[in-house]
């Protein structure tokens, strides 16, 4: 079984090259402009992994996780959030959700790389 | 028969028109009187409260030596109409009243006076007029308390029996005015000869007066007393035209004062040591909503009900604190709470002694405007922080991939160096108008002013970025006359300036739509107008465009990349040239920016500062 990716930014050329990075790899992916697009797709395509924005138009990605969290606390995904921002606050706030982890801007291909295995391996071992 | 009638009738209307005459000379003299009367009263109230200014709290009370001059006073006989006097210390409480029998003496009314001096008012008091004269009392330099003084107002008063006594006045003083009247000339005929001859005595020399010494003795003394009498009479009038002209000094100096404090741009308000506030500038209302009439002789619980505010404030006259330095707070008024304002209390001082406290001023100063703009400031720097990462974020995603994939397909790698490419462009492009714009607003930059023809100018302007977007189905179209003649500009701004607009006509159009660049000349000015068929812009966005870091909330401006400086710095370029940019729009048919140079300010044969 493939594993499920969304790619929720509104730089067209990072959607592009973690798209291309992750097909590469073997996997499904989705992409979303803003995170009222990626809940919506959401709905319909129950990802694996969500890799978001944080400042992004419409919705934020800070929004889309309480989003998440809200309607699909049950069946949550594991949340990737690229930030170049590492203040205490955004800090705090991950903590409500188990399942987020941060990328560092500018994003590492290699380091979401390992990211990803971590996470099938930890999915293949339950 | 008739003559007799005509003759009574002759003798009854000049009686009647004697009688009414001299019914209306009464009436105006009875007014006249009241009038006299009052004026006396305010010129004796205002030196009586002037001079207990002058006294010492101490000898105006009653001690150990004897009465106060405040008991003194009532009883001097020449006081006339006085009713009663009073003494209060800062707090309202009563130290010393005197009052004539019968008369009750009103409550205080704060009118001010502390910072102002004296004031006077008409007070009501169980159907009793008064005028009360308030003025400020000292110890030992330091406001002590109020003195009041009041008098009993003077009324019109026409008893029937002054009108019986005028009426019964007016028949006699008829009759016998022909009488008085002969009488009189009779009488001053000899005076008015002797006092022709003393005068021609008086002023014809020496050599006619020198016939006796009793006759020059007598003229001696009478010129002596003549020019001792003058001399009195211009010390008295110089006596009274110097206090006329402190008094009108003072008003002056005071209403002067005054308009200092109310054209400071902030709300004023000076309490007194007491805490009551004694003066309070217009701006008070714009800022609190409350005039000083609202204000006036209140306690700040009394006025305000922001608790910052009287917990401030109350620092400073509360007997034990009497803060003596200053202290700030900040808060939202209650009646405004989407505003944030700070109070500022300073205590007053005399310049020369610390110590004395002479009361509060209270400064309030409206900080929304300013909090937003710190707040708009902190607002640009995440959203430049965010602009700048991105495309660094994107070159370092696609440099990894082009390490990783060294060996990879050649179209990809392209792809990949090709983004790289623009991302940088993107990259130098706002920090490039970055720099500008901080320059502008600091002021900083310096217009390098070069000679130009205008045409080929604007056309490789125009060329460089319909080149840039040709891959596109974009329709460029550029209008312009032939020739256009030669400007001084500086070229790189003016460049910047044009490619903004030119770029945002690309940026938010649609990917067929139409951009034209169409010049006119007239004889005045260049008119450059850049039209696309693009998005447009609404309404509510209209009148922000041009503003610094603006960017529209609207999906399809979000959807594209830009960091809202680009029309405040084309604006801001035109400007330096005394140009002007205007922009027509219909939301989502598209938009016109409208740049207007002017020929004087930019013709090639005048040297620009």
């Amino acid at each position: 079984m493939s594993i499920k990716v969304m790619i929720v930014d509104d730089e067209p050329h990072v959607i592009h090259i973690i798209k291309q990075y992750l097909e590469r790899r073997g996997l499904d992916v989705v992409t979303a402009a803003n995170g009222k697009y990626a809940l919506e797709l959401f709905e319909k395509n129950r990802v694996d992994i969500i890799i978001t924005d944080v400042q992004m138009p419409v919705m934020t990605g800070q929004d889309l996780c309480e989003k998440l969290m809200q309607l699909y606390a049950q069946d949550l995904p594991q949340i990737f959030v690229m930030t170049s921002r590492t203040d205490k606050q955004l800090r705090t706030w991950a903590k409500l959700f188990p399942k987020i982890e941060f990328l560092e801007k500018p994003l590492s291909l290699r380091r979401l790389n390992i990211k990803i295995n971590e996470f099938i391996q930890a999915k293949n071992h339950d | 028969m008739f003559k007799k009638f005509t003759r009574d009738r002759v003798g009854l209307i000049m009686l009647a028109v004697t009688l009414l005459a001299i019914g209306l000379v009464a009436m105006m003299s009875i007014i006249e009187n009241k009038n006299k009367r009052e004026e006396w009263v305010h010129k004796d109230g205002r030196s009586l409260s002037k001079t207990l200014s002058t006294i010492p709290i101490e000898k105006l009370v009653r001690n150990e030596q004897g009465p106060g001059v405040l008991e003194l006073l009532l009883h001097n006989q020449r006081i006339d109409g006085l009713s009663y006097a009073q003494l209060v210390d800062l707090s309202g409480r009563l130290l010393a009243t005197v009052g004539l029998p019968g008369s009750d003496v009103p409550a205080m009314q704060f009118e001010g006076i502390s910072t102002f001096g004296m004031t006077n008012s008409k007070i009501i008091s169980k159907g009793h007029h008064f005028i009360e004269y308030q003025t400020p009392i000292f110890s030992n330099d330091k406001l002590a308390g109020y003195a009041r003084v009041g008098y009993k107002q003077p009324e019109i008063t026409i008893g029937m029996s002054d009108v019986s006594f005028y009426a019964q006045m007016a028949l006699p003083v008829f009759l016998l005015m022909p009488i008085f009247y002969f009488l009189f000339r009779r009488q001053t005929q000899p005076l008015s000869e002797a006092v022709a001859s003393l005068q021609t005595f008086i002023t014809s020399q020496d050599s006619q007066l020198q016939k006796t010494n009793n006759d020059v003795d007598i003229v001696n003394n009478l010129r002596q007393f003549v020019v001792d009498v003058g001399k009195h009479m211009d010390e008295l009038k110089s006596q009274y035209s110097g206090a006329q002209e402190s008094t009108i000094l003072l008003s002056y100096q005071r209403k002067r004062m005054e308009s200092v404090l109310q054209s400071i741009p902030e709300a004023i308000l000076v309490l007194d040591e007491t805490g009551v506030v004694t003066y309070a500038n217009t701006k008070l209302e714009s800022v609190l909503g409350k005039t000083f009439e609202n204000v006036k002789g209140l306690l700040p619980h009394q006025w305000s009900s922001d608790a910052e505010v009287i917990s401030l404030l109350s620092k400073y006259y509360t007997n034990n604190t009497h803060l003596q330095r200053a202290e700030h707070v900040q808060f939202s008024p209650q009646w405004q709470p989407d505003k944030t304002l700070t109070a500022s209390a300073y205590p007053l001082r005399k310049a020369s002694e610390n110590s004395t406290n002479m009361g509060t001023l209270v400064v309030f100063r409206d900080m929304t405007q300013e909090l937003y703009a710190a707040g708009e400031q902190e607002n640009f720097i995440n959203h430049v922080s965010h602009e700048l990462k991105s495309p660094i974020n994107v070159i370092q995603m696609y440099a990894e991939t082009l390490l990783d994939d060294i060996d990879g397909d050649k179209q990809s790698r392209v792809e990949s160096l090709n983004t790289i490419m623009d991302e940088t462009e993107r990259l130098t492009l706002l920090v490039t108008n970055l720099l500008n714009i901080s320059k502008m607003q600091s002021g900083n930059i310096k217009l390098n002013k070069q000679r130009v023809k205008l045409d080929s100018f604007i056309e490789d302007c125009f060329n460089t970025v319909a080149r840039a977007a040709k891959n596109g189905q974009m329709n460029f179209q550029l209008n312009m006359p032939a020739a256009l003649g030669s400007v001084q500009i500086d070229k790189e701004l003016m460049r910047i300036a044009i490619n903004n607009l030119l770029t945002n006509a690309i940026k938010y159009n649609a990917s067929d739509g139409q951009v034209v660049l169409q010049v006119e000349e007239s004889d005045e000015q260049y008119q450059i107008k850049i039209t696309d068929s693009g998005v447009g812009i609404s309404e509510e966005d209209l009148p922000h465009i041009f503003e610094k870091f603006y960017r529209s909330n609207a999906t399809v401006i979000r959807e594209r990349s830009g960091h809202g400086l680009g029309l405040a710095l084309s604006k801001d370029i035109v400007a330096l040239h005394h140009g002007e940019i205007r922009v027509e729009s219909v939301e989502g048919e598209g938009s016109s920016f409208i740049m207007v140079l002017y020929k004087k300010s930019i013709s090639s044969n005048e040297v620009m500062s």
